[in-house]
């Protein structure tokens, strides 16, 4: 047994803890006065009440309500609010020190025990103290309701442990509401006399010799246990009169504070102030475990109530543990998952199937009785299983071969157990093991001798699997790859304290696994990624399209190759996943079952996909499932893809954003109207002018109404015409310094000097004018100004403006590409400019649990045709069909010995037809003479050839070569059995086509019939009987499957030849036309079938004016086709006919008389006519027809003597 | 000297691998590398004249490769160098082999244990492996599991030697149907994992085969015929058998073979399947006349 810390705090001293019932929170009460609460998974203090005077020793969270309860030397007793973390109320009354304090489990009660010798129960709704029980005549330091019973346990000083009956107490309480005052008043003065007749002593323990700190009660069985200063554990016994001391557990070396029942398993647990925690086997009451603090006493322990963990409480904190591990061992195996459940079987889990088996052995004899296995390791080859126990003195393993199939926990026989850690099967008759006195790995043969020792150089964590022969070594500081057959280190790396490691389907990624750190490697051990989690890692599995799937304490996670990760679904307790397919998450729990949850694959497939740059893919999971969500938005813009993202989202501001983002113009365009955003406007311009995009800046500036941006814009598109209607503009809004500005663009001198001049800047306008040539307008100024021209100084070096050039361009231009926005894949699939894009659901990957479909045309469904097989199997050809068989058997056993002359021994192929002679049999034993003897016996087979193919595929189907070492010499033949399970020699035979084959070929006739090919058809459906002729069955319902096949095989046959014959007929012909038209409609077929042999002798008699056929025909019809536009023709003709009521051609045919079909002449046989069948197909044909071949499967003689087919296997 | 990568990837096909391990170890006279290194040139048919002129196994090998192109003829100038070569058990191995394709397999089995039984050391293994072979290939299973057991009864097992011995297993167990789902299959399981190869796929696919797990086979089938396994060297040997599967897997899931078969006999007429389907063909032209007449 191991003890596992998980959790510790260091504070001072710590007298009382308490475990949330469902939230990973403990309380501790401190000797300093504090209270605090911590999140002892994540190792977060939570929070600290204050409000004790002087230490806290009781503390107890409510089963349900969110509060907590406290005690402590202040003599109060506090109820506390988990929501608001304030104390609520305070209960007054204890004189002296409070011990402890427990809520009752379901009614509204605390309990607490105190040094004034009293224990009290308060009714804490109320806030009324209930009851006081009095008789301890020293300090009670422990009170504890029973979990069920209305009993009552306490420890004192005084040396005893008291039970109290307090049934009494419950009555009175039970209906509050209906108490009348009187009764209150009585109740108030029963609690004076302290509470006298409610609460009653049942049993006084007495034995301890010094004061006892502490008592409990068993969870379900009448136990308590103590413990005292006298340093013993001592265990009582009660029942419904008497109460007595069963034993005592010895080993504590001061006093024992606490002790408890381990909730689930037959142990005790102890603490004392010898600064050790015992584990004790409560039926033998002998010493299991001891651990021990260096410095700290422990005052108190305390079980979850729910959970495999306990608490303790010593002198500087606390510390969470658990007894041995939870996790169950497993191992896989293809589709199957092996296990060890909690009763220590071991189970397989079939993930095929979805059944988990009856055990197949118990390992209770196994290793120690408390050990949990370690971990286990499946032989298939052997199927076997190594199971590890650890222990800290020792490791052991043991190899157990498992019975073949699983029918219950039977004990483990033939175990071979040794030292050593970390047994793992590296081959099928190999595994290795870790020598830790040697420091060595050991290669050993299933029979645990060793063949191969390797020298190792650190201490070893743990040894995995990584591929056959090749084995990953943990050590704390890395993780090492070795092939152990060789000795040689393949790999290394460096990982710290790696605990699990999970390899990928194809063996390409390994996942390994610390408490907090995930990294995946590649087959070199190089990383991929590594990710940190903040909770603890439990387990991992691949997905089938390499996703690592993963839990930690409460989440399940995926984590793809290049480290995204996420959250797939939360959990609510631990689990262990062992294989993920699809949306299935197979995990064991921590009972040692199996749970299968769903998921939903589609965000982290999505993300692969993306990663993968699989664009189709993309597209399709995005067009087929509702992935949406800020999450994914943000995820897809963040790892580049906003183009993707896009396709997510209707918000304008956030498809603007995504738009822009990879300058898609046209949708920001879009949104920007909408949006009618000037920053929106600003940024869409930008954008659209680093594109060069000049229309879309164009429409920007317009709407935004920045002139003189819009005027450069058309300056640069040398649109000379727009400039000067921006001039135009500009000279309206009287906006001067645009207007300047354009005149520059435009170059219109005349219109600048005209503005300055009206701007009463005459210099300027004169300046202008003169400067570019314009003479008139200069002197007019100069006129209007009345100043000479020689009285003005002109600067010398003025000359006419030569800036503005005319565009060379003759038209302006419209686009100049800058920043290229390409189109990407995803846009282009979505604009479909992609060939062969299916992004139709049908492709999605879709877990499958029926199996392959079912084919469209069942045999079964065709139990409603009324076979006539009175010559199949008829039972008045039995007698002759016996000696038939002898004679046969008599010639077979000479041919097989003429065959083996030349062989000593008894070969595969002699044990086959030693086994079943079977004409299939015969045939796969290569006796092929023996089989043709055989058939032409049972069938008068007479034409084999047709049979050729069969016969040689049966014998090839048979056989399969290996390839010789070396190469040149011939390859090596192994058989096909029916059965490769089969080790009973006397029940060998050979693999030979089954029904299936048969309602195969035979839904390829149908298939064939329905698109017309008549002769394509037949040759099926002659298939479909020579396959039927050299069948090997295993029961009478194939057989029965068979025979059917066989005679609608013939009924097809018989009718398309007719109709064959039908329609190659000359025109003139009408009276056979009619005929054949109406045998045809008399054969077997199936129903949807005939109503096209009806159809045809239907139109083919109306046609010819036959009207009463045709109505009994349209009769026929209808019978199988109700409605339609078929029908309705069917009907005009019935009603047409009808009317009309003669025949106008004799035909010989009476649609009311029984009659079969000569299969050669295709005339009736009425009923009571002679005629033979033929022994194969049951075919009905005229007398004259004897010894001639059968035509419908063109093998078998007519009317010969024979015994009937023989299909169905009966083993000799 | 350590020869376990060598016959590992020998025994595996993997003959280039071979090819390099020898070339590792930098000496022409050590009859083991020898026997490897020409086995497998010859596997990749890469061997040619002179190219085996060095040791006392080199003459054989010459001899060897002069039988191998033309078998039907005589085997007297390998007799002559297998004396030549003290009749060590490597070079009984190539008489064993050149006896074995001629057919005389009783012959081939007496010379075989005259190499076994020696007190040689080195090369009764790899003789055992071809010994196993030849009295499987004349129907005495029984034999070769007498002198299996016989074998790893007396002589101290190598774990070199391992693979050749779990070789010969195997070939036993698939002869006679023995662990078709227990450990012939995971043997095969095993070496297509550690050491894939067109040799190694196609022995679990004849496992699958055995087990009628057809998705299963089809998958290898199909592995086979991927551009990366048909672009080895090895192909060429191996594609024979490949095709013979494909037949197996054809019939067993109901389709038409016929066109492999011709295939086959295309390839190589001398593949026992072919054999086979001549020999059978001849009997049920037999029956045909028989029973018309």
């Amino acid at each position: 047994m191991k003890m596992l810390t998980k959790f510790e705090s260091k504070s001072t001293r710590a007298k009382g803890i308490a475990f949330h019932p469902s939230r990973p929170w403990i309380l501790v009460a401190l000797f300093s006065s504090t209270i605090q609460l911590w999140d002892y998974r994540m190792g977060v203090l939570l929070h600290r009440f204050e409000d004790h005077e002087g230490p806290v020793r009781g503390i107890d969270f409510h089963p349900t309500q969110p509060l907590f309860v406290s005690a402590g030397d202040d003599y109060t007793i506090k109820v506390w609010s988990l929501e608001s973390n304030k104390c609520l109320f305070t209960l007054d009354g204890h004189l002296d020190y409070v011990r402890t304090v427990f809520f009752h489990h379901e009614l509204p009660w605390i309990i607490s025990s105190s040094d004034d010798q009293t224990i009290r129960i308060w009714n804490w709704q109320n806030r009324k103290e209930i009851a006081c029980l009095t008789g301890h005549n020293h300090f009670v330091m422990c009170a504890q309701f029973h979990p069920v019973e209305d009993l009552v346990v306490s420890a004192s000083l005084d040396e005893t442990v008291r039970v109290w009956d307090i049934s009494g107490l419950r009555k009175r309480h039970s209906a509050p509401g209906s108490q009348s005052f009187e009764e209150q008043m009585r109740q108030q003065q029963n609690l004076l006399d302290g509470g006298y007749g409610d609460c009653i002593v049942k049993f006084i323990l007495e034995g301890h010799t010094r004061g006892v700190n502490w008592a409990s009660f068993h969870p379900t069985l009448p136990l308590i246990v103590s413990g005292s200063d006298d340093r013993q554990v001592k265990l009582w016994r009660m029942s419904a009169t008497k109460a007595w001391e069963v034993d005592t557990c010895r080993g504590h070396t001061n006093n024992v504070d606490s002790v408890i029942f381990h909730p689930k398993l037959n142990l005790i647990i102890s603490v004392g102030e010898d600064k050790t925690v015992r584990v004790w086997d409560l039926d033998k009451r002998t010493p299991i475990k001891q651990f021990k603090r260096e410095n700290d006493r422990f005052w108190l322990v305390r079980a979850h109530p729910n959970l495999n963990l306990f608490g303790a409480a010593h002198d500087s904190g606390i510390m969470i543990f658990k007894l041995d591990r939870e996790r169950p061992p497993t191992a896989l195996n293809q589709n199957q998952l092996f296990f060890i459940n909690r009763e220590k079987q071991v189970q397989m889990f079939d993930f095929h199937k979805r059944i988990t088996s009856l055990p197949y052995v118990s390992l209770k004899n196994v290793g120690k009785t408390w050990s949990t296995f370690r971990s286990m390791s499946y032989n298939p080859s052997q199927h076997s299983v190594l199971v590890n126990s650890s222990e800290k003195d020792s490791d052991r393993f043991s190899l157990c071969v498992l019975p073949k199939n699983p029918t219950g926990a039977v004990e483990a026989s033939n175990v071979i157990s040794d030292d050593g850690s970390f047994a793992t099967f590296v081959a099928r008759n190999r595994f290795v093991v870790h020598n830790s006195n040697a420091s060595s790995l050991e290669v050993r043969s299933l029979d645990n001798k060793t063949t191969k020792s390797i020298k190792l150089t650190a201490t070893v964590k743990d040894i995995t699997l990584a591929a056959p022969g090749t084995v990953l070594i943990l050590y704390s500081h890395s993780v090492v790859m070795m092939d152990v057959q060789q000795g040689k280190i393949l790999a290394e790396l460096s990982l710290k304290n790696i605990k699990y490691t999970v390899w990928s389907q194809d063996g390409q990624y390994v996942a390994l696994m610390s408490k907090h750190t995930l990294t995946i490697a590649n087959r070199k051990l190089e990383i991929v990624t590594s990710n940190h989690e903040s909770i603890r890692i439990k387990s991992a599995s691949w997905d089938e399209t390499g996703v690592l799937i993963y839990s930690t304490l409460n989440h399940i996670k995926y984590c793809l190759l290049n480290g995204d990760s996420g959250i797939i679904k939360t959990l609510e307790k631990t689990l262990y996943i062992s294989e993920v397919h699809g949306k299935f998450v197979y995990a064991l729990n921590r009972e040692g079952e199996v749970e299968i949850l769903t998921i939903d694959p589609t965000e982290y497939r999505f993300k692969k996909t993306l990663v993968n740059k699989n664009f189709p893919e993309v597209l399709r999971i995005i067009k087929n499932s509702n992935l949406v969500g800020q999450n994914i938005i943000s995820y897809l813009q963040k790892s580049g893809y906003p183009e993707i993202a896009l396709q997510f989202v209707e918000d304008a501001q956030t498809r603007f954003d995504l738009a822009t983002q990879y300058g898609n113009l046209t949708v920001a365009l879009e949104e920007a109207e909408k949006l009618k955003n000037e920053l929106v406007w600003e940024r869409l311009g930008e954008e659209a002018l680093m594109q060069g995009n000049t229309a879309v800046a164009e429409l920007v500036y317009q709407n935004t109404k920045q002139f003189d941006k819009l005027s450069f814009l058309y300056l640069l598109k040398g649109d000379n015409s727009k400039l000067s209607k921006m001039e135009s503009i500009a000279e309206h809004r009287s906006d001067i310094s645009g207007l300047i500005q354009n005149t520059f663009y435009n170059n219109s001198v005349q219109k600048r000097a005209n503005v300055f001049l009206n701007a009463g800047s005459s210099p300027l306008a004169y300046a202008v004018a003169k400067a570019n040539g314009d003479d008139d307008l200069a002197a007019s100024i100069l006129e209007s100004e009345g100043i000479d021209e020689q009285d003005v100084a002109l600067p010398t070096q003025i000359n006419s403006s030569t800036n503005v050039k005319k565009p060379v361009i003759s038209s302006p231009l419209t686009d100049w590409p800058l920043k290229a926005a390409e189109v990407s894949f995803f846009e282009k699939a979505l604009l479909g400019q992609i060939e062969d894009l299916d992004i139709s659901g049908e492709n999605e990957e879709t877990v499958s649990n029926s199996p392959q479909d079912v084919n469209q045309y069942d045999l079964g469904g065709q139990q409603n045709i009324d076979f006539d097989d009175e010559a199949i199997g008829d039972e008045g050809d039995a007698w002759d069909l016996d000696e038939n068989e002898l004679e046969l058997d008599d010639e077979l056993e000479t041919e097989m010995l003429e065959e083996a002359e030349d062989q000593v021994e008894e070969s595969e192929v002699s044990t086959w037809v030693k086994n079943s002679k079977l004409p299939a049999v015969l045939v796969a034993a290569g006796a092929f003479e023996a089989a043709a003897q055989a058939l032409n016996k049972q069938v008068a087979v007479v034409n084999f050839e047709p049979l050729r193919e069969q016969f040689i595929d049966i014998y090839d189907g048979a056989r399969s070569y290996v390839s010789a070492t070396p190469t040149e010499l011939p390859s090596i033949v192994g058989y096909i059995r029916a059965d490769a399970d089969q080790e009973d020699r006397s029940k060998l035979l050979p693999s030979v086509p089954g029904v299936s084959v048969v309602t195969k070929k035979l839904n390829e006739g149908f298939k064939a019939f329905k698109a017309n090919k008549l002769e394509v058809a037949i040759e099926f459906f002659r298939e479909v009987i020579y396959a039927v002729t050299l069948l090997a069955v295993t029961d009478n319902e194939d057989e029965t499957t068979a025979q059917n096949a066989l005679a609608t095989a013939r009924e097809y046959i018989l009718g398309l030849s007719m109709e064959l014959e039908r329609r190659a007929l000359p025109a003139d012909n009408v009276k056979r036309n009619l005929e054949l038209a109406a045998y045809f409609s008399r054969t077997k077929l199936l129903p949807v079938h005939r109503s096209n042999a009806l159809n045809v002798a239907m139109t083919q008699s109306f046609k010819n004016k036959n009207f009463v056929s045709a109505s009994y025909f349209a009769g026929e019809f209808l019978k199988i086709v109700a409605s339609g536009a078929r029908a309705d023709q069917a009907q005009k003709i019935k009603t047409k006919a009808d009317s009309l009521a003669h025949d106008a051609i004799e035909i010989d045919f009476d649609p009311y008389a029984e009659f079969d079909v000569c299969a050669a002449s295709h005339t009736p046989i009425y009923k009571g006519t002679p005629s033979i069948s033929d022994p194969l197909t049951g075919a009905k044909y005229h007398v004259s027809e004897k010894g001639k071949i059968d035509r419908i499967a063109l093998i078998s003689k007519v009317g010969a003597q024979a015994s009937g087919l023989r299909i169905q296997l009966s083993v000799n | 000297m350590d020869y376990f990568t060598i016959k590992q990837q020998f025994y595996t096909g993997n003959y280039e691998e071979v090819l390099k391990e020898v070339a590792k170890f930098n000496k022409t006279e050590d009859e083991t590398l020898v026997y490897y290194k020409n086995r497998a040139l010859m596997a990749l048919s890469q061997f040619s004249e002179g190219c085996a002129d060095t040791g006392t196994l080199g003459p054989v090998f010459e001899a060897y490769y002069q039988f191998l192109g033309k078998p039907s003829g005589s085997i007297s100038a390998l007799e002559t160098a297998v004396e030549g070569a003290g009749r060590s058990p490597f070079a009984l191995n190539l008489l064993v082999s050149a006896l074995t394709i001629q057919g005389e397999l009783d012959t081939a089995l007496d010379v075989a244990v005259e190499g076994i039984d020696s007190d040689e050391s080195q090369g009764t293994a790899e003789l055992l492996l071809t010994a196993i072979q030849v009295t499987l290939l004349n129907n005495q299973p029984s034999v070769a599991t007498t002198m299996f057991e016989n074998f790893q009864a007396l002589q101290e097992s190598s774990n070199e030697d391992e693979i050749i011995l779990n070789l010969a297993e195997s070939y036993i167990n698939f002869n006679q149907g023995k662990e078709i789902t227990g450990s012939n299959f995971y043997f095969y399981e095993e070496l297509s994992q550690s050491f894939p190869s067109w040799k190694t796929q196609l022995g679990l696919l004849n496992l699958h085969l055995q087990q009628t797990n057809l998705p299963e086979a089809k998958t290898i089938i199909d592995m086979l015929q991927d551009e990366f396994y048909d672009s080895k060297q090895e192909s060429q040997i191996y594609k024979p058998d490949l095709l013979a599967s494909e037949i197996t897997y054809t019939i067993l899931s109901g389709g038409n073979a016929s066109e492999l078969r011709s295939q086959l006999q295309q390839l190589k007429p001398s593949h026992p399947l072919c054999i086979n389907n001549i020999e059978n063909n001849k009997s049920f032209d037999q029956i045909v006349e028989k029973y018309s007449a």
